[in-house]
């Protein structure tokens, strides 16, 4: 559908985002009942206006990206219920022998590993109550291991497109596949992760002295009665075994991400005959109803010309090979800074077609992509607010009944404060020996 | 069968009383939990010693992995000075809202239904406002038993 481009069109589309927005960050409103206000507000105003239309509207929300979503979601709900991730939490408790050092170091890496694959905060909602038990079987603080499961979670989901929601929807909007990604955000991330495990291991070295622990033995769990559906789990896990498996492969079969995730559902349902209903109820409607609102708001700026008005002022700029460092490391702290004082989300998906449409004018972006990527990867970890998986920790905190377990907004930022400047510090200068290797 | 047949009579819950004094109420009445009233004597909810209970006694961490613990977790059980430090509490603030109630002429199937939607095991019974007692599922299955032994 043909638009008049006009500077007025433009200016209104902006304001429309704009006040969507400060009504997602303030949350006054619900942020869902917030973007679909939004959405509507934008489509309206631009039917009004002559720069958006219901057809247009409708065709922005990106289905690669919501499909993915909702498979990945009824995977885990699928999973979850079984018991399997609990039994591993407590035989890696087990294995650290009592050493609160080693039990950080294996229960972030457990966390980190499952966040690559499943969602963060379905991996946090696990691991975070089970870590509380066994800190408070330990007699040892939780707090440490909640901040330090939180972060490398984070991290950990930044590794793979599925790992987390910004990922998948660079992963569409690219056209970057799975292994793309492994391949490119695992030298950022691996180093990131060991950094942030260091300074947790520094920044908590009091609580986390051994001999603040009682001994190897206490830990009165039957990890065995974790298990709750032997048979659920082990067909599950084959089906989310078979999806990862092609994930890595789906780029030579042709195949979206999100069609992968949904022959991985279609197995699970059939091998493990679970109600379809009671899975739909697992899934995050309102997560999904937000990020489709928010293709709808940003999708009526783009229609009004806006975000291609902004695409060529900076398009002279990332065209120019020498530039592109700059432009990719730009966008990286920005997104980093902007992600941990706001929701990464609404940010990422202002930036798709900015991103998108600089490729449009010549510009080389796939190093943007990956800045991209790992920017609102890591600035997640700054403030307790910066991700989910943060406030969930930060919630079970306070319910450890143990003396300043409790994670003040202030003891979050001491720690993700100097854990968000070195991992990005270090990410930033393998971005720039290597910067070949991103292009 | 009547409501009226099971009804037990019990104190009732007022501003400014402690958790104890609300303990003791329900364990000579020997039910759950009592109305709570404010103070204009009207029912504005209900103290329940299973709500108190998890509120200060279990944490939530071990309510959830509830099935995994073991029996050595001794350093973790409610400990004297917490018992004593709850049952000073004032159990107005333990109070809550909802208080299914029923009347004297309240059929057993419907005062069973209230209790399943409900999810409790017992009711308040008032009669033109006025508190008579509680039923319990209890004192339903003391009263089957009874009509049964009738027949």
């Amino acid at each position: 559908m043909e638009h008049s481009l006009s500077i007025t069109n433009m200016w209104i589309s902006a304001g429309v985002l704009l006040a969507a927005y400060v009504l997602i960050f303030t949350e006054k409103l619900h942020r869902t009942t917030a973007a679909i206000l939004g959405a509507v507000s934008m489509t309206g105003i631009g039917m009004v206006f002559g720069f958006y239309s219901q057809e247009e509207a409708i065709a922005v929300v990106d289905g690669n990206t919501l499909l993915l979503l909702v498979a990945m979601m009824m995977l885990v709900t699928m999973l979850r219920p079984t018991g399997g991730l609990e039994y591993l939490g407590i035989k890696l408790a087990k294995m650290a022998g009592g050493d609160p050092r080693r039990l950080l170091v294996y229960l972030c890496l457990v966390t980190s590993l499952f966040s690559m694959v499943l969602d963060n905060v379905t991996t946090v909602l696990i691991f975070a109550p089970l870590t509380v038990l066994i800190t408070r079987i330990l007699n040892i603080n939780p707090a440490p291991f909640l901040i330090g499961e939180a972060m490398l979670s984070n991290i950990g989901g930044a590794a793979t497109l599925v790992g987390d929601p910004p990922n998948i929807m660079i992963g569409s909007a690219s056209g970057l596949d799975f292994m793309a990604f492994i391949v490119h955000m695992g030298p950022m991330v691996v180093p990131a992760w060991i950094v942030t495990i260091g300074l947790l291991l520094f920044l908590f070295r009091h609580q986390l002295a051994p001999g603040e622990a009682l001994g190897t033995g206490d830990i009165d769990l039957n990890e065995e009665r974790a298990i709750k559906d032997y048979p659920t789990l082990w067909r599950v896990t084959g089906a989310l075994v078979l999806t990862v498996a092609l994930f890595f492969v789906h780029h030579r079969l042709h195949l979206f991400p999100a069609y992968v995730a949904w022959i991985g559902v279609a197995v699970a349902l059939l091998v493990s005959t679970k109600d379809p209903e009671k899975l739909l109820a697992g899934v995050e409607w309102s997560v999904l109803l937000f990020f489709a609102a928010l293709f709808m708001i940003v999708g009526g700026v783009e229609s009004s010309g806006l975000l291609d008005l902004i695409g060529q002022q900076l398009a002279a700029f990332a065209a120019d090979p020498e530039q592109l460092l700059l432009s990719a490391l730009m966008v990286m702290w920005a997104a980093a800074i902007l992600s941990a004082i706001v929701d990464n989300i609404p940010f990422t998906i202002t930036m798709l077609p900015i991103i998108a449409g600089l490729e449009s004018q010549g510009a080389h972006v796939t190093p943007l992509w990956w800045a991209l990527a790992i920017g609102v990867g890591l600035g997640g970890n700054v403030t307790h607010i910066g991700a989910t998986a943060n406030i969930i920790c930060v919630a079970e905190s306070e319910r450890a009944q143990y003396p300043n377990s409790t994670i003040t907004p202030m003891q979050w930022l001491r720690v993700g404060m100097p854990v968000m400047l070195n991992s990005l510090t270090v990410v930033s200068i393998i971005f720039v020996v290597f910067f070949e290797w991103f292009l | 069968m009547k409501l009226v047949d099971v009804i037990k009579p019990t104190g009732i819950g007022r501003p400014g009383m402690l958790v104890k004094d609300v303990f003791r109420l329900c364990v000579e009445a020997d039910v759950p939990g009592i109305p709570f009233v404010d103070e204009r004597q009207q029912i504005i909810g209900k103290l329940s010693i299973r709500h108190v209970l998890k509120q200060t006694c279990i944490p939530d961490f071990m309510v959830k992995h509830a099935h995994l613990l073991g029996d050595s977790l001794h350093h973790l059980d409610i400990s004297k000075e917490l018992l004593a430090s709850v049952l000073a509490c004032p159990a107005d603030d333990f109070v809550l809202p909802n208080s299914p109630q029923a009347t004297s002429n309240t059929p057993f199937s419907k005062a069973l239904a209230i209790m399943e939607e409900q999810d409790t095991t017992y009711l308040f019974v008032l009669d033109q406002g006025i508190y008579k007692g509680t039923i319990s599922i209890m004192g339903i299955a003391h009263a089957m038993l009874e009509e049964n032994r009738a027949v």
